[in-house]
């Protein structure tokens, strides 16, 4: 067995080195790809750009160049390898001949020569790389399965499958789907309730609805947010042996929650953190978002130099923002002229230029400057005091408590679109209800007082509009019924219904305010306004139109032209009164809020403000800025030039900044609009990729951090180009294109493939199928607490430390900050992020090592997931919360039980024979509460639970 | 003076271009053959067929993988001093030292930055431990080591290794990972990177550290920086549960876990027969809980010194306190290494003054600690001879750097990454040889400078690795373990 294992092995190990092979010549060789790292390692040095090193005066970098004649011969013949004297010289035996000169460096190897000839003979194509172009809308490819695509994204999808002869997979199944846009929308499994509600839900748009809630939920922000925290290279210390405690960093983290949660614009999102102090001073948010430069590593000891400091630091800024924002690898060119992409390494000190009048300081939350570079820390003892302090806080003084968490709810509130217009609604419903209430039940009080209904924005001039008009009608009208109360009923009957919600925050931030609605022409209509009376009304009785069908939407325009139709004002006042007496029984809107203060209390509870004292870690500028010089080999000990701040000519397009005539601490701002812009080359692409990848697992390019030569060819470039260009024409709004992507089939597709696709299809480049992947470490944590229904979706503040065991510390040389059991159970994304000492739950789950940008996560198989998920003493306890939950929702009955099981970790109903298999185990076990947590560790440590699919 | 030439895109990297087949790897800490005898054993080898048939089997990542040439070694036991034990107490005698001891060091010898004091204000602290020059090679070593004096013939002594990390972490790191700053695999990972796993239901690679489990460098000192997880060192402890949640909760029997398991592997089996589109990664997932549940009974073996005898527990000083730490590990290190781990990196100390870091008492701290290593080192050669395991077992001994000649504070010697020994044993090594050697006073490496970068790729070739060969994409760069460095390949000299 095992030889013939072992025979296997060969000849798949055959097959493994001739798929390894060099580009065959019948496959175009790419100029970008193949042949520029032969020329930039090997030819370049002298014949390149730089003119000083030139040698013979020959550039072969420049096509026209190469190509030109010399005296007897051409460096260069396309289509003729034969006669081109490169080619000669670099195969040449004669040692005076050969290229490059021995002393240069070594021969090319058969394959560089081999590609070189391929290349000389398909015409020798200077091709510009694709990235470094500007991306091109193509038309939408035509497709022969025209009912697939339901969006744009489906037709270049489906071209390429179509092409290549496949078939996309099926629609998943809706609770496949529920499950799938959860997990992916807010890192957390669907509940039961959500399950039920969305399969109910026959409309044909209720799976856009599903992700519209979804894409309002605040958990959005701390699943989306985390996506970026990994591209951020977030920490919470900075790394080596002191491990320096970041006490600001959380505020970064918070910002990019809240900033994911509010969709703000990318393009301000990447201003922001790049220039938010210098863009937008007045923004607490915008200075906080430069956190993306105050938290990277740090070595901070003894006998350093401040020189080596402040390079480090240099160098980890532009690194990450290179990385981050350009997917373009500049750390190449610290060293050396970068050997793909074209950037030389003067260019690179340019890059590090830019900030050299920047620098990190130490704010107090009431925004005094407190210290300096030289005295940057948190200790550990800081951030336990402030940690004591906070949950001292919490547990006393419950009077202040309840101010700060009022405070907390509300803001909590007005930072979450959907909440903040449920409240609104609820606010006004209530204050039209009171004042027509008050009218009814109090005739004949005073009402003067009472305030009108008042509306905010546009509505005001309806209410301003109306109360005059009705002021005439209602003058004289019968004792008792005062003015301003009549008022209050003719405005809110006409007003009837509410105004419809506003439109989402950040296009209501964004756009201008609209011009004032002008009121519909108080013209009689009587062909339509006139309501057809019932058979068998009194003459003279008014009739009301009919309740609207959809709530209180078309309503107030019926009101309106019913009010406008009628000729005497007895009529009219009756036809207020009777409208009137209808708002007091009238329907509460949607999501009505009952009751507000325990709505704010709750909320404030579960996100509790943030309270820290420790102090804000920003950007700011220094009072003279650092020289910088280009360092040969990228070393401080080898200074060279000094460099002046500048972009990189081949990237810079339009951009280009006389850095010397705009003050040093503007500078980060030139930065920020040259990546900030739509014409950025690369900027929008890198973006959309992510987002892409965020939602699928993998980009359509698969190198998210580097787009450079280097990196992998998209899978589908036309399709990035679509939905760079396409983001950016909708305001740069990640939530845009998650919609734009979730709703499309190519997305809704099952994870299913026949043997046919996958042998031809496997890693799913096509996108054949949803291919399904694990949950990350945070996904895992989180979803194992939502089933148990343990988790505390408290959101943001100090990062919390779940207690960890001496064993689960080795390693650890600072001492690890435990917190209380209550907060043991709060999302990953707020557990303690320590460079020189890895959470181990989450390490095993291929936690990104965060002292650099990463634009991907590995997903890796190993026996330690399965010990961590059978052994960690937690999982038991989850288990047991789980089987409890389990118990009390079914009260005890184990016929119903399992099936709820299933829902709250699958979201799916029990299959019949899994159904018997776990009736065979709880019969098992004469313990039912053990029988019970034991199917529940099952459950945990399926693949079923920890996939998304 | 290594090259600064970039490795550029000549190396031959090791597929890492795409990630999708790591998801596809099956069994972390485990050979590939052990994976399918297991299976087979369980008949499950045909319901996993399509897991560990196809693609699959050539892109496990810890599957063994043929070395680049021939190797000496087949594994690594790395035995690091945590805090930087100083070369003139221990390997590198320096007689002017003594002579000087007292006065300033002379102008000539210039300036190093130190972590807390300046070299050229400071007196030259003299040393008062002997040396002796032992076996037929007559290697020098102090009388800290009075054991390993006896195995002097078997000891390779680089005195010239330097680096420029002069404080703990970063020179950690870079003994441990070639490089000072964070975000770097460990020289550990980049071998089992290179070479795969043997182990049986073992991870490929183990550290152990001092009990209390404190290191400065903290975890990046195994991790696996840029590498996949699968290659990051797993910490293996001598008491309690030997590999962190190997064992079961004490109220768990095997049976009741056994049967949770069952159901989970069956819903596990039915559910990866139903995703077409993943399943043989779901399969993968399905062999490496087996994995897990066998080393829990494979890891306590391993590590129960119990098992070994009464005698060869008394060669590694487990019963005296002073040595019975370190004992432990170097035993389970033998242990580990006979069942095919492939890097057992065994720390002393965390860097603390307590330990190996001498800013007070250079002589005493170095005779205390040495105390503490010096028998268990001497048993674990001892032991590895007779059982023929030596000339596959290269033995490493390091601190991260070593110290100054001039004293802080009277008879401490502060930080020195410019000139420290470092010796290496079995492994194929011809022992009884010199390398390099420090300036009179043992400030600097001057002559055949080691840098650990050329330390890092010595290792590599004894085990049968070209450092400029392996390689792994990251960020648009063929990463090396030894970066630009690593000219200084000493392989080829220790052998003959």
């Amino acid at each position: 067995m095992r030889d013939l294992l072992f025979a296997d092995m060969k000849r798949l190990a055959a097959c493994v080195l001739l798929a390894a092979l060099p580009a065959m010549a019948t496959e175009p060789v790419d100029f970008s790809r193949d042949v520029l790292p032969i020329l930039s390692a090997h030819c370049f040095k002298c014949h390149g750009r730089d003119e000083a090193q030139r040698k013979g005066k020959l550039r072969l970098d420049v096509r026209a160049d190469a190509l030109a004649a010399r005296d007897d011969f051409r460096p260069i013949v396309p289509g003729k390898p034969a006669e081109s004297e490169l080619l000669h010289r670099v195969m040449s035996k004669d040692e005076d001949e050969h290229m490059p000169p021995a002393d240069a460096g070594r021969p090319l190897t058969a394959a560089e020569t081999q590609t070189l000839r391929d290349w000389i003979a398909q015409g020798a194509d200077y091709t510009e790389h694709w990235a470094f172009v500007a991306p091109r809308r193509a038309p939408l490819p035509a497709v022969i399965d025209t009912p697939w695509p339901q969006t744009p994204i489906d037709r270049f999808v489906l071209a390429r499958l179509e092409a290549e002869k496949f078939h996309p997979a099926a629609r998943a199944s809706r609770e496949t789907l529920i499950r799938r846009a959860t997990l992916d929308l807010i890192g957390l499994p669907p509940t039961p309730e959500e399950i039920e509600t969305f399969l109910a839900d026959q409309a044909p748009d209720a799976y856009a609805k599903l992700v519209d809630r979804l894409l309002a939920s605040p958990q959005y922000g701390e699943r989306y947010g985390r996506h970026w925290l990994d591209v951020a290279r977030y920490a919470d210390s900075g790394g080596f042996e002191t491990d320096l405690f970041f006490g600001h960093a959380y505020r970064y983290r918070d910002y990019v929650i809240r900033s994911f949660n509010a969709d703000t614009p990318f393009d301000r999102f990447i201003k922001e953190q790049i220039a938010g102090d210098e863009l937008f001073p007045g923004d607490a948010d915008a200075r906080l978002a430069t956190g993306l430069y105050t938290t990277g590593p740090v070595l901070q000891e003894a006998g350093m130099v401040a020189g080596k400091l402040e390079y480090d630091q240099n160098t980890d800024w532009i690194d990450t923002t290179g990385a981050a924002f350009l997917g373009l690898t500049l750390a190449c060119a610290r060293c050396h002229d970068h050997k793909y992409d074209p950037l030389s390494q003067r260019e690179y000190f340019s890059l590090q230029a830019i900030f050299a009048a920047s620098d990190q300081f130490d704010y107090s939350v009431e925004g005094k400057k407190l210290r300096d570079r030289a005295a940057l820390k948190t200790t550990l003892k800081e951030f336990e005091a402030e940690q004591a302090r906070l949950r001292a806080q919490r547990e006393s003084d419950p009077g202040r408590r309840a101010v700060l968490l009022r405070k907390a709810g509300d803001a909590f509130i007005e930072n979450t679109p959907a909440l903040k217009t449920r409240v609104e609604n609820s606010k006004k419903f209530d204050a039209i209800r009171h004042a027509v209430e008050r009218f009814y039940r109090n005739p004949g009080a005073n009402h003067a007082n009472d305030a009108l209904v008042e509306q905010d924005g546009d509505d005001n001039n309806l209410v301003v509009a109306l109360k005059a008009e009705l002021q005439g009608l209602l003058r004289g009208h019968p004792a008792g019924q005062d003015e301003t109360g009549f008022l209050n009923i003719g405005i809110v009957a006409l007003l009837n219904p509410l105004p419809t919600p506003r439109t989402p925050a950040r296009v209501a931030a964004t756009a201008s305010a609209p011009a004032p609605v002008a009121l519909p022409a108080p013209t009689p209509r009587p062909t339509d306004a006139a309501p057809t009376p019932p058979a068998g009304a009194k003459p003279g009785a008014i009739v009301l139109p009919p309740p609207s069908p959809r709530n209180f939407s078309d309503g107030g325009l019926n009101n309106r032209r019913a009010f406008d139709a009628l000729t005497t004002d007895d009529e009219k006042r009756a036809f207020l009164s009777a409208l009137g007496r209808q708002q007091i029984d009238r329907p509460q809107p949607a999501g009505y809020v009952e009751d507000l203060e325990a709505l704010r209390l709750d909320l404030g509870q579960k996100h509790q403000g943030d309270s820290s004292a420790l102090p804000i870690r920003v950007l700011d500028h220094r009072e003279k800025p650092l020289a910088i010089h280009l360092l040969k080999r990228g070393e401080l000990e080898t200074p060279g030039e000094a460099v002046a701040p500048g972009l990189p000519e081949r990237f810079a397009g339009g951009f280009d900044f006389d850095f010397a005539t705009i003050p040093p601490e503007r500078h980060r701002s030139a930065l920020a609009a040259w990546i900030a812009s739509d014409k950025n080359l690369l900027t929008a692409r890198v973006i959309a990729n992510r987002v892409w990848q965020w939602h699928f697992g993998e980009g359509l390019v698969p190198t998210p951090n580097d787009f450079g030569i280097r990196g992998e060819r998209p899978t589908h470039p036309a399709l990035l180009d679509w939905l760079a260009i396409e983001f950016v024409a909708h305001g740069w709004s990640i939530k845009y294109l998650n919609r734009l992507i979730m709703l499309s089939s190519t997305y809704q597709m099952a994870a299913t493939a026949d043997a046919a696709t996958l042998e031809r299809d496997p890693a799913n480049r096509l996108l054949t199928r949803f291919q399904p992947h694990r949950l990350q470490a945070e996904v895992v944590w989180d979803s194992i607490r939502a089933a148990s229904g343990t988790l505390d979706r408290t959101m943001f503040g100090l990062p919390i430390a779940p207690p960890l065991d001496e064993q689960e510390q080795i390693g650890n040389h600072r001492k690890w900050p435990a917190s209380t059991p209550d907060e043991a159970n709060r999302r990953a994304i707020y557990i303690l992020v320590r460079r020189s000492f890895r959470f181990p739950m989450l390490a095993a789950f291929d936690l990104p090592d965060n002292t650099a940008s990463c634009g991907r996560r590995d997903i890796t198989t190993v026996p330690n997931q399965a010990l961590t998920l059978m052994n960690n003493r937690t999982m038991r306890e989850q288990a047991d919360a789980f089987a409890a939950r389990l118990l009390r929702e079914t009260k005890g009955d184990l016929a119903v039980l399992p099936g709820r099981a299933w829902l709250h970790a699958y979201g799916r109903p029990i299959a019949n024979d899994e159904r018997a298999r776990v009736a065979a185990s709880l019969r098992a076990r004469a313990d039912t509460k053990a029988a019970v947590s034991d199917l529940c560790l099952a459950l945990f440590n399926t693949n079923e639970f920890i996939y998304q699919q | 003076m290594s090259s600064h030439r970039c490795p550029g895109p000549f190396g031959t990297p090791l597929d890492a271009t795409s990630r999708r087949h790591w998801i596809t790897q099956v069994a972390g800490g485990m050979g590939a053959w052990a994976l399918l005898s297991l299976l087979e054993r369980d008949g499950l080898a045909a319901s996993l067929a399509p897991a560990i048939s196809g693609a699959d089997r050539g892109t496990n990542p810890l599957a063994p993988k043929p070395p680049h040439f021939a190797a000496k070694a087949k594994s690594v036991i790395f035995l690091m001093m945590a805090g930087g034990p100083s070369q003139m107490e221990t390997f590198d005698p320096k007689p002017l030292l003594n002579k000087l001891a007292g006065e300033k060091m002379p102008a000539s010898f210039g300036k190093i930055p130190a972590q807390f004091t300046d070299v050229t204000q400071q007196p030259l602290l003299g040393c008062k431990i002997p040396f002796r020059e032992c076996g037929e090679s007559r290697i020098p070593i102090s009388d800290a080591f009075p054991l390993l004096q006896r195995h002097a013939d078997r000891l390779a002594v680089i005195r010239s290794c330097h680096h420029d990390g002069f404080n703990h972490s970063p020179a950690q790191y870079a003994l441990t990972t070639g490089m000072t700053r964070l975000g770097f695999p460990s020289i550990g990972a980049w071998i089992t990177y290179g070479l795969g796993s043997v182990a049986d239901n073992l991870p490929a690679m183990v550290v152990m550290t001092d009990p209390d489990g404190k290191i400065k460098g903290g975890t990046p000192c195994w991790g696996n920086g840029f590498l996949p997880a699968v290659y990051q060192g797993s910490p293996v402890r001598a008491t309690g549960a030997p590999i962190l949640y190997v064992n079961r909760r004490p109220d768990e029997s095997a049976a009741s876990q056994r049967s949770t398991l069952d159901l989970a592997q069956w819903l596990n089996r039915r559910h990866s027969a139903q995703t077409s589109a993943a399943a043989s990664e779901l399969d993968s997932r399905i062999a490496a809980y087996e994995l897990a549940f066998r080393m829990q009974t494979a890891a306590p073996e391993a590590t129960d010194i119990m098992r070994e005898s009464a005698e060869t527990r008394k060669l590694y000083g487990v019963d005296d306190e002073k040595t019975r730490d370190f004992g432990t590990r170097c035993l389970i290190a033998r242990r580990l290494t006979e069942r095919g781990v492939r890097f057992v990196q065994v720390i002393s100390g965390s860097g603390d003054s307590k330990d190996w870091d001498h800013h007070d008492d250079a002589y005493e701290g170095t005779l205390r600690q040495a105390r503490k290593v010096d028998q268990p080192i001497a048993a674990l050669l001892q032991d590895l001879a007779a059982r023929g395991q030596l000339e596959e077992t290269l033995v490493v001994w390091s601190g991260e750097f070593g110290r100054t000649p001039t004293s802080q504070g009277g008879k401490g010697r502060d930080h020195n990454p410019n000139g420290f020994t470092m010796w290496m044993a079995g492994g194929g090594i011809k022992g009884g040889k010199i390398i390099g050697s420090t300036d009179e006073l043992g400030l600097r490496a001057i002559d055949d400078k080691v840098h650990v970068n050329d330390a890092h790729a010595t290792m590599l070739s004894l085990l049968g690795l070209d450092h400029r060969k392996l390689t792994y994409l990251f960020q648009g760069r063929e990463y090396r373990a030894t970066d630009v460095g690593g000219d200084n390949d000493l392989a080829r000299r220790l052998i003959i």
